[in-house]
């Protein structure tokens, strides 16, 4: 059973599930409620990623409201990392979502909304601390989303000025087709870049997609890389090479992807600006 | 002896009392009406033309739409609110299916038709567009499972539309050209919201529409459409009384600022602008000609921020309902208090729900809204800190307030000068503000605060709790008082069993109630459906895990969600829902 770490457990019985004695007094009246808060902390400091932990962790000790009340009143245990952790902002949030992810993943279920909703919102920002807290909307989440994936655009170095981009609400689409075209194909294939979480998944796919199209042999393909190269175009309308930037930004920014051969080094951009006449021809 | 009132009834003809009951505003008085006696029950029913479900699954369509033959507008809700939190499993129910078919069967006549959050799927949309021969205005808002092929089965059948009104739905978008599917001929749109199409639109298609559609008075685009297609827009319809900008952004040249700077000093009759508004501040002062006239600003997904978000919205001088981001700040909202006099709506969304927030918005904002805005009644504030004597000097300034919706981000946060819970604050408001009809509770809270707003909160209809109370006796508070409580939602609270089942006949006085992450068992489940048969309760297990049938009493139930019903249990229920 997943654990509820903030959820008050029935008075008369210490339930196994139960890792945090939320008792109305708020008194820790047991050793062994505190033993279990302590093995909890450690449990969810264990499996938090590095980034996340530290956001909620600079949280924690930046809000001095919370502290001093809470402290007093609540909560007897000490944090191994030095600094205050309310328990219910932190460690047992982030354990408890993380404990959502993974039974998410264990129970993988297309139709249903929330999990596709987590299985994303891990990918594309940081973990949010509690499931549908702070009360905004799929649409409203999803533009911040946006946003934040702009703004770490914007930061990562691009010299344009990045408020043309074509759309506002994409990145926690349930689909996200693009299209995808194969050098020398006059017919393209769409491909959804929701269902991929990682490039390797995303080439292998393609791989597929593209197998009766390419002229290699079955020994072959194993041995060697073929002699293609993925690019995509993104919101600024560039032809940009796959694979530079994370994931999350690749997601949000590309528009169309395109499979040309790998161009030999010495005619490197006579052949590049050749195929790129071609493909316009064609498009 | 006063005349019984079957004789009153028998005293005018039939059509006299349909007149006389044409003037009962709202449904409930109609209800009550309809309860007094035989002859007016028939009468009633037979007169009624606007028919509102508040629960898809309170009664069933067919015996709804034979109760009232003579409906001409429905409005019918499906899912529990929490589920735009992603608390209610995709699969939950909702599905519209059964309502469309029963109908198209039974109001041929049909002209309004709207549903919130409910599943509509494609074919819900072909027969809708099929069936009803007069059908005008079609409402969808936080639905899912149509795309914008069942759009075009709308556009191209329904011959006198007026409406097409689609707000925050989860659309797919496999047939672009949709629009092209209204015919040449179509020219009785008035209102078109497409805010939430995720797709490209046909911006030809769409500007031969709007020209051809000269009644058109609200038009929201959605992302697709740029600045400079935006503007053609404009130039083809100065009539628009309600403006959706869309994007707001695109490729800029001088050209273009002129061209949108003139085609909005066109629009004499714009009362109401919104856009998702990835705005270039230099562009803003081309709506400048606008602000005057403007009731209502929406720019909850405009990351617009000051000081040109301020310059914008000081210059609204007769607004009425003001929707932003907390890019407004807390000099934004003094600016707001002193310049929007006429204030009586205030939403502040938060633009990092998420992340650290470093936004300068505190409470000192809410209090100089609430100082200087007198008609302000209807609040929704998303914060990181709030005090007591900000809570009641909001309670004291605005004793008007019917609906008081504060978030603050993170839970439990105590008065942050005292360290004290938020009891005496909230309960200055329900206090004071005697006609609060909605009202949501955040912060640190203890039982103290519910003991008011079951005392005090008489007209409250809707309740929205989360991590807050100290035990049992809070959910009881709450469900011993509140008289007029419709709608009850509670997340992560320490509320058990005993307040439940002491309060279990309550429940067949509301429309729904909804916990989660509380504190309740299987056993208590079982009692209270064993006792209240009029009720469906239903446990919501993601896990999908072994059948409850077989769970000991002990259990803990996850999630909870239980509404009064006529239809009895409800037959279409996924494997996360157990009806008990």
């Amino acid at each position: 059973m997943k654990t509820m770490p903030f959820e008050s457990p029935p008075r008369d019985q210490q339930q196994p599930w139960s890792n945090i004695g939320f008792h109305k007094e708020y008194k820790l009246s047991s050793k062994q409620t505190n033993t279990s808060f302590h093995g909890h902390l450690e449990l969810s400091l264990g499996i938090s990623s590095e980034n996340t932990f530290n956001t909620m962790a600079s949280r924690a000790t930046s809000s001095s409201h919370g502290n001093k009340y809470c402290m007093s009143s609540r909560w007897s245990a000490q944090n191994p990392t030095g600094g205050y952790v309310h328990p219910w902002s932190l460690a047992a949030r982030q354990q408890k979502a993380v404990a959502e992810q993974a039974r998410q993943n264990a129970n993988p279920s297309s139709s249903s909304c929330s999990c596709s909703c987590m299985e994303r919102a891990t990918h594309l920002q940081p973990i949010p601390a509690v499931v549908g807290w702070p009360p905004v909307c799929t649409f409203r989440r999803n533009l911040v989303s946006t946003h934040q994936t702009k703004s770490a655009m914007d930061s990562a170095g691009s010299t344009k000025s990045s408020n043309t981009t074509e759309r506002n609400s994409p990145v926690n689409r349930p689909t996200m087709f693009v299209k995808v075209h194969m050098q020398g194909f006059v017919v393209g294939r769409k491909v959804n870049l929701m269902a991929h979480d990682s490039y390797d998944s995303l080439s292998f796919a393609l791989r597929n997609m593209f197998s009766n199209y390419l002229s290699i042999n079955e020994e072959e393909e194993d041995a060697a890389e073929p002699d293609l190269v993925l690019l995509y175009e993104d919101h600024e309308g560039d032809r940009m090479l796959v694979g530079d930037v994370p994931w999350d930004l690749f997601i949000a920014s590309v528009k169309r992807l395109y499979i040309i051969p790998k161009p030999k080094p010495k005619e490197n951009a006579g052949k590049s600006v050749e195929d790129e006449k071609e493909r316009e021809e064609k498009d | 002896m006063p005349p019984h009132p079957e004789w009153t009834a028998a005293m005018f003809p039939d059509e006299v009392w349909e007149h006389v009951f044409s003037f009962l505003p709202s449904d409930a008085d109609r209800n009550v009406a309809a309860a007094s006696c035989h002859a007016w029950l028939r009468i009633e029913r037979r007169s009624r033309r606007r028919v509102f479900v508040g629960n898809c699954y309170a009664v069933a369509p067919a015996v709804a739409v034979a109760r009232f033959p003579e409906a001409r507008a429905v409005e019918v809700k499906g899912k529990p609110h929490f589920a735009d939190f992603d608390l209610v499993p995709g699969d939950w129910g909702g599905g519209a299916d059964e309502w469309v078919a029963a109908m198209a069967e039974g109001w041929p006549q049909l002209e309004e038709l709207r549903f919130k959050r409910m599943v509509v799927s494609d074919d819900c949309l072909e027969v809708i567009a099929r069936s009803f021969r007069n059908f005008r205005v079609l409402g969808l808002a936080f639905c899912e499972g149509f795309s914008t092929a069942g759009l075009a089965a709308v556009a191209a059948n329904c011959r006198n539309l007026r409406v097409l009104d689609l707000q925050e739905n989860v659309i797919e978008d496999n047939c672009s050209h949709w629009l092209s599917h209204f015919p040449e001929s179509f020219t009785s749109l008035v209102h078109l919201n497409i805010a939430c199409l995720p797709g490209e639109v046909n911006v030809p298609v769409l500007e031969r529409l709007v020209s051809r559609c000269t009644n058109l008075k609200t038009l929201k685009l959605n992302h697709a459409v740029p600045l400079e297609k935006l503007v053609i827009l404009l130039r083809k319809a100065p009539q628009l009384v309600d403006l959706g900008t869309g994007r707001f952004s695109g490729e800029h040249h001088l050209d273009l600022y002129s061209k949108l700077e003139s085609a909005f000093t066109g629009y004499k009759s714009l009362k109401s602008l919104s856009g998702t508004w990835e705005a270039v501040p230099a562009y803003l002062p081309a709506v400048y000609s606008v602000c005057e006239g403007l009731t209502s600003l929406n720019l909850s997904y405009a990351t617009t921020q000051n000081p040109e978000l301020i310059k914008l919205v000081s210059r609204c001088k007769s607004l009425q309902r003001l929707w932003v981001m907390d890019f407004i700040e807390d000099d934004g909202l003094a600016a707001v208090a002193s310049s929007c006099k006429l204030l009586q709506e205030l939403r502040v969304f938060p633009s990092d729900p998420y992340g650290p927030q470093p936004v300068s918005l505190t409470e000192r904002g809410l209090v100089a809204i609430s100082a200087g805005c007198p008609m302000l009644h209807s609040v929704l504030y998303f914060c990181n800190q709030m005090t007591n004597a900000a809570l009641i000097a909001i309670a004291l300034n605005r004793p008007n307030l019917t609906r008081f919706r504060l978030c603050i981000i993170e839970p439990q946060t105590p008065d942050y000068l005292t360290l004290q819970p938020l009891d005496a604050g909230f309960s200055a408001i329900v206090e004071s503000c005697k006609d609060l009809r909605r009202l949501s509770v955040s912060g640190l809270l203890t039982d103290r605060v519910f003991k008011s707003i079951g005392a005090y909160a008489d007209r409250l209809e809707m309740l929205s709790v989360a991590f807050a109370g100290d035990s049992d006796a809070g959910l009881h508070y709450i469900l011993s008082g509140c008289k007029s409580l419709r709608k009850l939602e509670i997340r992560d609270c320490p509320f058990g069993d005993k307040p439940l089942l002491a309060n279990a006949a309550k429940l067949e006085t509301m429309r729904s109630l909804w916990m989660s992450s509380c504190s309740l068992t299987l056993g208590a489940c079982k009692l209270l459906a064993r006792k209240m048969p009029r009720l469906n309760v239903e446990i919501i297990d993601e896990r999908r895990g072994a059948s409850w049938d077989s769970r000991p009493d002990d259990c803990p139930v996850e999630k909870l969600y239980v509404y009064r019903t006529v239809a009895g249990p409800r037959s279409d229920t996924p494997s996360c829902v157990w009806t008990v």
